[in-house]
């Protein structure tokens, strides 16, 4: 368990040092774009078609990152683990 | 923010005070600007290896980033204790903006009124709510409207008025070419809207126009060609008559739609539909999800903080009304400015007494933190390659920002805030960093990850 654990922190730390591979969107065309994203990824469609470069920047963004977490969060009103978030959108008004 | 949470919490979160910031703050690359400018020239015909071009670039990015940005505030209130029921009038406020049609400046003077209700507002936050929003790419319709609105959601008067006048030099200097023109907007809410005597108190309201249009409740007229001896010789501050209309408003010259106009959906967001959207669920939400980065409030603290960010939250969403293209769904986009805007205040709260771990000395040994000795020997020789890399191939600016952002966790738009740079800079300097240690490791013929497969989504 310690090895695995260490293993991933390894891991974890080389991507985090190394970032993306593959060209990425800047932080503004990142925010741009992140609805739009987000709408494609939840309607189970394909954003890395819709939004070329959106993964790599939120891979090698980690404030991105946590702003698309927390969108996909709130919009689908259901966290990671498949909780309920309290006073998420799901319950929400629709669109005008 | 001290002052802004006193007053929070005692009222309803469209009273709290709200820290306001344009959103231009976290958006401006002057690296990227710069190239721009000098791409500009060259297409220009212009030699930029001129002397005296040589650092043009640099200066216009400057300057640009200077007119788009603006110190946050905290737009304070407080109970109306006095029960003050007459007009607070503040005229001639001076402001300059720049048209999002051409880029060029239009400036002039916006009088605001209000009618208290239950709350007072400090005066000097009046001039400062002009300030924050013509500190953007805008039309003068907008920037008046988004004035009005700003104070009827956070105040919540019993009435609002907003005039706006402004001479556009992308009137006076191209196009129709007619200098000292000066175009009146208006927008009122409330009794200043429906009620005549109410309005009659503020001269600088156009009584003497058409009746305000019942969708915003504002009208917007040209006071026409300056050699009309008429108009030359007004005085630049009273009511006016009406004057003649331009065919078109000076902005809006190019007979092209503008762009977020042609793509605009049939059935446009209103300000209304933003109440439920941009409210307390998006404050309680961002809070809750970062109760672990703030041990230092309290419960009660918690709440104040989430009221407060969605208060900022519902001024920022207003902010990009007329941008929205329909591209997702509206709720969708509305709720991406809302919680951005509740994340960077809340990570600003984060780190606010806390040193940035930035120092060379402070950054941890990754190797003898990653890795045992009985461990991997090829990632203990990428561990170590990668160590080296960082001491030797960085610059010192980019070590900092990277062990900063990918070791330390520092938000990059803190880190920004701090280095009095941008978020957009920031990234380009661990892009730019990230790229050379990639090469370095080449160079150095190790094996390291070379595709995105693995990460998340």
């Amino acid at each position: 368990m310690m090895s695995d654990d260490r293993t991933r922190e390894r891991e974890r730390l080389i991507a985090a040092l190394l970032g993306p591979a593959g060209p990425e969107l800047t932080c503004e065309e990142c925010f741009e774009q992140l609805d739009r994203y987000v709408d494609v990824t939840l309607a189970d469609g394909d954003p890395d078609r819709s939004v070329p470069g959106m993964r790599a920047h939120l891979i090698g963004c980690p404030a991105c990152r946590e702003d698309f977490d927390s969108l996909l969060e709130f919009v689908s009103g259901v966290d990671g683990d498949g909780r309920t978030v309290p006073g998420g959108a799901s319950a929400g008004p629709a669109s005008p | 923010m001290g002052n802004a949470n006193s007053n929070v919490g005692c009222v309803s979160a469209l009273h709290a005070d709200a820290m306001l910031q344009p959103e231009q703050l976290a958006g401006i690359d002057l690296f990227a600007a710069g190239q721009a400018v000098r791409d500009l020239l060259v297409a220009l015909g212009c030699d930029v290896t001129d002397h005296g071009l040589r650092d043009t670039p640099r200066r216009v990015a400057g300057t640009f980033a200077e007119l788009l940005s603006h110190e946050p505030f905290s737009l304070t209130t407080f109970p109306n204790d006095g029960a003050y029921d007459q007009l607070v009038v503040i005229r001639d406020i001076p402001f300059h903006s720049l048209c999002m049609h051409h880029l060029l400046p239009f400036h002039g003077v916006a009088h605001v009124a209000y009618l208290p209700d239950a709350r007072i507002v400090g005066l000097s936050k009046l001039a400062r709510v002009v300030e924050l929003f013509a500190r953007e790419l805008q039309l003068q319709e907008r920037l008046t409207t988004q004035v009005a609105e700003c104070l009827q959601r956070h105040l919540r008067p019993k009435g609002v008025g907003v005039v706006v006048e402004a001479e556009h030099l992308c009137m006076s200097l191209r196009g129709v070419q007619k200098p000292g023109t000066r175009t009146t907007t208006s927008a009122l809410h409330g009794l200043l809207r429906d009620d005549a005597r109410s309005r009659q108190e503020f001269p600088l309201a156009p009584d003497g126009l058409a009746p305000p249009t019942p969708d915003r409740g504002g009208l917007r007229r040209s006071a026409g060609d300056p050699t009309d001896p008429g108009q030359r010789n007004r005085p630049a501050r009273t009511a006016r008559p009406a004057g003649p209309r331009l065919p078109t408003p000076p902005c809006r010259a190019d007979p092209r739609p503008a762009r977020h106009e042609a793509a605009r959906p049939v059935r446009r967001p209103t300000a209304d539909t933003l109440t439920p959207v941009a409210s307390e669920p998006v404050g309680r939400f961002e809070v809750s999800r970062r109760r672990l980065a703030l041990p230092h409030l309290r419960g009660g603290d918690h709440d104040d903080l989430a009221q407060q960010a969605a208060a900022d939250a519902l001024v920022a969403v207003l902010a990009k009304l007329d941008d929205f293209r329909g591209e997702s769904r509206f709720t969708t986009w509305a709720y991406k400015f809302a919680l951005y805007e509740a994340a960077v205040n809340l990570r600003r709260r984060a780190w606010q007494h806390r040193e940035l771990p930035l120092e060379p000395d402070s950054w941890p040994d990754i190797a003898s933190r990653a890795l045992s000795p009985h461990e991997h020997v090829a990632e203990s020789e990428l561990l170590g390659a990668l160590c080296e890399a960082i001491n030797g191939a960085l610059s010192a600016h980019q070590r900092e920002v990277l062990v900063a952002i990918t070791l330390n966790g520092v938000p990059i738009d803190v880190l920004a805030e701090r280095l009095n740079t941008t978020r957009g800079a920031l990234y380009k300097t661990l892009h730019d960093a990230r790229r050379k240690l990639r090469s370095c490791l080449s160079a150095a013929g190790l094996d390291f990850p070379r595709d995105d497969r693995g990460h998340a989504r």
